[in-house]
């Protein structure tokens, strides 16, 4: 099996909304890549993370239709806390994902509740955060953590379950440039060659270099799968048209080339 | 305000003989000063009391500023119980005694809550047989006391930046007023509490799975000690109340003689 997700036909309306949040997504990913997943705010990145997590359906409730197959599993029948150990997921507020006083405590909460020994709960606890170059976090309290440390942390706290899938939604838009470079030098050191990365951020130019594939969602649909490269030929190829104003121009643009040129995969 | 409120009640780390002790002993501890601040009703003894949670929460707690703060919050409650009392019984003296219970009542509370941090607190409870589900519900709150109050001052800034204000105009204005507030407090606490239980499900939580805590606890001498120490000293004043009260009365009296002369 080369995919680790595959999605079809996959529509969804949240309970009381009246839109669809999702309207037939079919997709496919495959293990060991890196993707990125561009979309204005509100054209359903979230809710197509919540998706492969199994939030929704199991915790979000609405209409739902399509397949999400995760790894092989059926998400509409697995259970989330299944689905936790094959994909983790970074969701966009940090702070909001604390549970615990403890910085080990945190990293190690997931483990708690697999059965394991003490002892052997503490060895993966110490090994992720030396990988992590976080060992001197062991002891801290969490909320006297700094933004980028605290991310840190909870990346851990997903990586202690060795996921074969890491969803990280909208890193940049709580850490500084500098840390996104910190954070990508991490991810490109740490997670291992065949773990599968989709990112979800809206500024384009930060991951362009980092992912092999980029994804664009318009208002619940897939307008776009390709390569990065392919993409900026797309967009005009200058190279200055990717700086400050680009995450802001980058869904008029898209949709400009979408619409001209019908690109679809 | 509101924020030193909260934050006079919160844990803080911090590197001191109170805070290595097991939780299990500081909860024994705090519920014999509660059952011995109850009991006793000799003002001299209420006071000895306080002096001896001073003298904890003090020496190995090393508490000072954060008791002075937590004090501060709660003397208006005291000087609330004072006042009633004395309306009633008219007798200063007396009215004091509720208040050193009060306060005596706080300050044992404080030798645990001040010095446990909620994780451990939740472990505690789970060992004495609670169910995981109240453990973390209990120390998710005690975690949240702060965000919640750091969100309070945020929208309390954010509406008086616009012009809002608390505590003028009548009745009605004030009611409108402080809804300004209450509302989107409301709505960021749901969705705080949507996002934990999202966190807590994506962590592998599920209601009645095995749990085995990360963090053991062991009883160790220096709990042995403590316990055993507030123990003896709670049944001596229990036993030997009158004749200490004497004795401290004679004590107080030679002092106030000796300063008058
Ligand atoms: N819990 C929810 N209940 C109802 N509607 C929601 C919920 N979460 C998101 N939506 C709606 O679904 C649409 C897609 O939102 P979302 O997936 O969060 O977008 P994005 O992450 O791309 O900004 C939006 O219209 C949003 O208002
Ligand atoms: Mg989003």
């Amino acid at each position: 099996m080369k995919e680790i997700v595959s999605i079809e036909n996959l529509e969804f309306k949240y309970l009381g909304a009246r839109d669809k949040a999702l309207r037939g997504i079919d997709l496919r990913l495959e293990r060991g890549r890196r993707y990125l997943l561009v979309g204005a705010s509100g054209s359903g990145k979230t809710t197509l993370a919540r998706c492969i997590t199994g939030l929704i359906p199991h915790f979000y409730q609405g209409e739902y239709s399509g397949e999400v197959v995760v790894d092989g599993m059926k998400v509409s029948e697995t259970p989330i806390q299944r689905l936790a150990e094959t994909v983790g997921y970074l969701r966009q507020n940090p702070e909001e994902q604390v549970l615990m006083t403890k910085v080990e405590r945190e990293i190690a909460f997931s483990l708690e509740f697999r059965g394991l020994t003490t002892e052997e709960m503490e060895r993966i606890t110490r090994r992720v955060m030396e990988n992590l170059g976080i060992s001197h976090l062991w002891g801290r309290t969490t909320d006297t953590l700094s933004g980028g440390e605290l991310q840190k942390v909870v990346i851990a706290s997903m990586l202690v379950l060795e996921p074969k899938m890491l969803i990280l939604d909208e890193p940049s838009a709580y850490l500084s440039p500098m840390a996104v470079k910190n954070l990508q030098s991490l991810l490109d050191t740490y997670i291992p060659g065949q773990s599968t990365l989709l990112v979800i951020d809206h500024r384009l130019d930060y991951w362009i270099g980092f992912v092999d594939t980029v994804i664009y969602i318009d208002r619940g649909v897939v307008r776009y799968t390709g390569s990065p490269g392919r993409l900026l030929n797309l967009l005009g190829s200058e190279e200055h048209r990717l700086n400050i104003p680009l995450h802001i121009r980058l869904s008029h643009d898209l949709k400009q080339v979408v619409n001209t040129r019908g690109v679809n995969s | 305000m509101y924020r030193i409120g909260l934050e006079a009640f919160r844990f803080e780390e911090r590197d001191a003989a109170l805070y290595r002790l097991d939780p299990r002993a500081k909860l024994l501890v705090a519920f014999i000063y509660m059952v011995l601040t109850i009991l006793v009703n000799s003002q001299a003894i209420q006071l000895l009391i306080t002096a001896l949670l001073l003298a904890t929460l003090l020496l190995l707690g090393r508490l000072g500023r954060k008791l002075v703060k937590n004090l501060v919050t709660l003397a208006p409650l005291m000087t609330l119980v004072f006042l009633a009392n004395y309306l009633v019984s008219g007798d200063p003296m007396a009215s004091l005694l509720p208040t050193q219970k009060l306060l005596n009542l706080v300050m044992s509370l404080n030798t645990f809550f001040l010095t446990t941090n909620p994780d451990d607190f939740a472990i505690t409870l789970e060992k004495m047989g609670m169910p995981l589900t109240i453990t973390l519900a209990f120390s998710l709150s005690l975690r949240f006391i702060h965000v919640l109050a750091r969100v309070l001052t945020e929208i309390v800034e954010a509406q008086l930046s616009r012009g809002h204000r608390l505590d003028t105009g009548g009745i009605t204005t004030r009611i409108r007023n402080y809804t300004a507030i209450l509302i989107p407090l409301i709505i960021i606490s749901v969705r705080k509490s949507i996002s934990v239980a999202e966190t807590l499900e994506l962590r592998g939580f599920r209601e009645g799975a095995r749990h085995t805590p990360f963090t053991t606890m062991k009883i160790g001498f220096w709990d042995v000690i403590y316990v055993a120490a507030s123990l003896s000293i709670a049944t001596a004043l229990l036993i030997y109340g009158g004749a200490v009260e004497t004795a401290l009365l004679e004590i107080l009296t030679r002092h106030l003689e000796y300063m008058a002369i």
